[in-house]
């Protein structure tokens, strides 16, 4: 199985930092003074007037110094502790005075800023923030005396820090003709973020495009890199003079003490803004601006085979019970008991009897052909004499193990689709000029488009030295081929081939000691079966193995095969009056022949078929076809034999009825003389005298009818 | 145990033993259906339960049924012999919606997808082939679960 992560939501919006802004005092000596007495030192709001005492380049006044936190680490704060108008303050020294580099202002905002939101139900967890953009900044210096010495040289250094924690220096030397200057180290206020390339005034440096990113817990992809960089370091050193400008001040009314440093430099306080409004608004000065893409991850659980991962439902076993003779589906029990008991007396008769009963209740749902055997055998021994009656018992196992299967005696019905494509060669069937052929027919055998007439053919075009149709042999065109086409027949039966399966049952009767011959006894068997199904069964009873000397009556009935449509009973009855020591053996036999029934499982067969067919090309007569604006006298037309139309007359078997005739010969006349050559001829006679003798039967008594006649 | 349920082996032995006394009419559409059992009763319940979505034995307490949830359908290539197995593979991936919530049932059994069936219905409907996975899967919300054609299947042996 892949689970394949990707992410299924996507939004960007506009994203900057909250604001803050600092001010850095660069002043000359420890005691410094702050330029702007109601700025709230740490936390707060800068109150800073708008003109007048307090204000921006307006006249210092004079306050207690002290010695403020040198290093305002704003990154620690949250970013809500941005809100705005936190101050820094860093002091820095001027001219003449103890440097202390390398102390810096930061800003910066938190890490858990782009806030991981939820969307369409998925979790916050599963949420990627990336934010790309640029740091702004703004910032304005005042100098922090007002000797009009100027210019001066402000070095400012800014870091900016990348997604990977690499701080990048960015250099402005500003230079501080007034009391006040603004450093434009960032485009227009209005920009927005898209259009943002901040560079400082000098314009030599770009700010490039950053990005970091913000993940929550569960997201999996994406970029490594964290947001935890996202800050500026700013540093101001003293400031120089320039050419040009003017040393020693003496004029410091913000300093107590009156003291100016060499370059007459009492301090110079940096308002930095590493923030800009391009909103123009005044609470929100983001120093950081870009866009925030947030993206949201699902998993796609994909099951496509990868680490055995498909999904294979177990096979579904298809079970055929068969725990009888003829069943199936589900189970039958059979039942076969056989005893023989038998009063064998020395020495007189004894008789015994035995039965089989076979009795199988099921479904037989399914014919089989089956065989069922049973075997009784009596044996007797020399030597035992003892008189008296004895008992013979048997024991009967039948165990038929049948693997049976449905089957089927059905006619498949298969339909054949066939369909033949063959390269048929263009005929011509009516007159025809040259513009009237076809691209094909150009293009195929000849180039007739090179030929304006018949005279410019070259004789190697045609093969020979061909000038006409008419010399061209029929035999070119009477050429044979083979199409050969191939059809797949499928059919589909749900039939399922069954198989025959054979049961035996063998019947042993073993005899006690007590058995002895010299008597006559009878054997009567009867083998029962009964059977709930249709079916034909034929049975075959019979004793085999009889010694000569012993007599047997068997009567066999059913021994015949019949239609079996309900139960019936098959018995053999014998009569054995055996007079030897003997082994009897009796076997039965039951078969049944089987039909077929539809099986669950439908069978594809393929059947392949391949045709050839050999037609040729056949000549036919003249006809006259038109070549460009001549014509041609004469020309010959071939028509492809079309395979097709090849009919195949069946064999016919015509009868032809032939009225009844009768025929009269018509004799136009006849004469025939008679000759008769002797004739007699009776006399009648008119009258006869007969005499006769009655006899008269001589009855000798009452009872008694002479049986001739005669005299009396 | 076997990967066919009750339902289809009583319509399956009635129509091929019964000839044309119970035709079983399968349906023009099959679906997939997941379900998802923390404890080990969904295969009996989808052997012989119902779409009822009380009491552990029925698959309805099984199914999942949140997150923009729905069975999906699915088709099978013809049945292939190989062997003594006669199967048949799914010609078509079957992609469900996005979660839109973390996955659950009816029965709170879990986000954890442990067992696929076929049913006959897009609701309700009958269970035909139900299988449990090799290895049950988390939906959580924004995943997406998705069967690549020629990975499910159903074999006869």
């Amino acid at each position: 199985m892949s689970s394949v992560v990707v992410d299924r939501y996507t939004t960007t919006e506009n994203w900057y930092t909250s604001s803050y802004e600092a001010l850095i005092s660069i002043t000359d000596q420890q005691d410094y003074v702050y330029p702007n007495t109601n700025t709230v030192i740490g936390t707060g709001e800068d109150t800073e007037p708008a003109s007048g005492t307090g204000a921006i380049g307006s006249e210092r006044q004079d306050s207690a110094p002290r010695s403020d936190s040198v290093n305002y680490n704003i990154n620690s704060l949250s970013q809500s502790s941005f809100s705005r108008h936190q101050f820094a303050y860093q002091r820095f020294f001027a001219p003449g005075f103890a440097y202390q580099p390398g102390v810096r202002t930061q800003g910066g905002a938190n890490f858990s800023s782009p806030t991981l939101t939820s969307i369409n139900n998925v979790p916050s967890s599963k949420c990627k923030a990336t934010i790309t953009g640029r740091y702004r900044i703004q910032a304005s210096a005042f100098a922090g005396t007002t000797n009009g010495n100027f210019p001066h040289i402000l070095p400012l250094y800014i870091w900016y820090h990348d997604n990977t924690g690499t701080k990048y220096l960015l250099q402005e030397n500003i230079t501080i003709t007034g009391q006040t200057i603004n450093i434009n180290l960032a485009p227009s206020a209005n920009n927005n973020a898209a259009a943002i390339a901040p560079t400082y005034a000098s314009g030599g440096t770009n700010i490039p495009e950053v990005s970091f990113t913000v993940r929550g817990a569960n997201t999996v992809q994406g970029a490594t890199n964290e947001l935890v960089y996202l800050k500026l370091d700013v540093d101001a050193s003293k400031p120089s003079t320039t050419a040009g400008g003017t040393n020693g001040s003496n004029y410091n009314p913000n300093n107590p003490s009156n003291q100016a440093d060499a370059d007459g430099w009492r301090g110079t306080t940096l308002r930095w803004r590493p923030i800009v409004n391009p909103l123009g608004e005044s609470l929100d000065k983001p120093f950081f601006y870009g866009t925030i893409t947030r993206n949201w991850e699902g998993t796609n659980l994909i099951i496509d085979g990868v680490g055995g991962d498909s999904v294979t439902f177990a096979p579904v076993s298809s079970t055929s019970t068969f725990a009888a003779l003829i069943v199936h589906p589900g189970s039958a029990a059979v039942a076969v008991t056989s005893s023989l008991s038998a009063a064998i007396t020395v020495f007189a008769a004894s008789s015994m009897q035995s039965s089989c009963a076979l009795t199988a209740t099921g479904n037989t749902k399914h014919d089989i052909d089956l065989t069922t055997e049973s075997n009784f055998a009596i044996d007797s021994f020399f030597g035992i004499i003892t008189p008296g009656a004895s008992s013979i018992s048997a024991t009967t196992a039948f165990s038929p193990s049948a693997n049976l299967k449905l089957g089927l005696l059905e006619t498949l019905a298969s339909s054949t689709a066939q369909s033949t494509t063959g390269n048929l060669i263009y005929d011509i069937g009516s007159d025809y000029s040259w513009e009237a052929t076809t691209p094909e027919f150009q293009s195929l055998d000849y180039n007739w488009t090179q030929r304006n007439q018949w005279d410019e053919w070259e004789p190697a075009q045609w093969g020979e030295e061909l000038q006409t149709w008419d010399e061209w042999e029929s035999d070119l065109w009477d050429r044979a081929y083979t199409i050969r086409a191939t059809a797949l027949t499928n059919s589909t039966t749900s039939f399922r081939h069954g198989i025959v399966k054979t049961l035996g049952a063998t019947f042993d009767i073993n005899n006690l000691p007590a058995f002895r011959k010299a008597g006559a006894a009878s054997l009567s068997a009867a083998t029962n079966a009964e059977f709930t199904s249709r079916g034909v069964i034929g049975i075959l009873f019979y004793i085999f193995d009889i010694q000569t000397s012993l007599q047997s009556d068997v009567v066999v009935r059913f021994d015949a095969a019949a239609t079996i449509t309900n139960a019936f009973t098959a018995t053999l009855e014998g009569n054995l009056n055996p007079d030897a020591f003997s082994v009897i053996g009796f076997e039965t036999s039951l078969q049944i022949t089987p039909t077929f029934k539809p099986g669950m499982v439908p069978t594809t067969y393929a059947v392949q078929s391949a045709q050839e067919l050999s037609p040729t090309f056949k000549p036919a007569g003249f006809a006259n076809i038109l070549a460009l604006a001549s014509q041609v006298s004469a020309a010959r037309m071939f028509f492809q034999a079309d395979p097709f139309n090849i009919i195949k007359v069946d064999r016919e078997t015509k009868r032809i009825s032939i009225a009844a005739e009768n025929r009269q010969v018509k004799i136009d006349g006849e004469n025939r003389v008679n000759i008769v050559a002797a004739e007699t001829r009776g006399i009648i006679v008119p009258q006869e005298t007969r005499i006769l003798k009655l006899m008269k039967a001589p009855f000798l008594e009452r009872f008694t009818t002479p049986r001739v006649r005669s005299e009396a | 145990m076997s990967a066919a349920s009750d339902y289809l082996e009583r319509k399956v032995l009635d129509h091929v033993l019964r000839n044309s006394t119970n035709n079983f009419n399968a349906e023009d559409i099959i679906y997939v259906a997941l379900f998802a059992d923390s404890g080990s009763l969904a295969s009996t319940a989808l052997e012989s339960g119902t779409s009822s979505t009380a009491g552990t034995g029925n698959w309805g307490y099984y199914e999942i049924n949140n997150g923009n949830y729905v069975r999906k359908e699915v088709t099978f290539a013809l049945a292939q012999t190989a062997g003594a197995t006669t199967s048949s593979a799914s010609n078509i991936t079957v992609t469900f919606p996005v979660a839109a919530a973390n996955y659950n049932t009816a029965g709170g059994t879990g986000q954890v997808v442990t067992h696929l069936a076929i049913m006959d219905q897009e609701t309700g409907g009958n269970v035909l082939f139900y299988g449990a996975l090799t290895t049950s899967k988390t939906v959580s919300s924004g995943d997406q679960f998705t069967i690549s054609s020629g990975n499910l299947s159903v074999s006869l042996a």
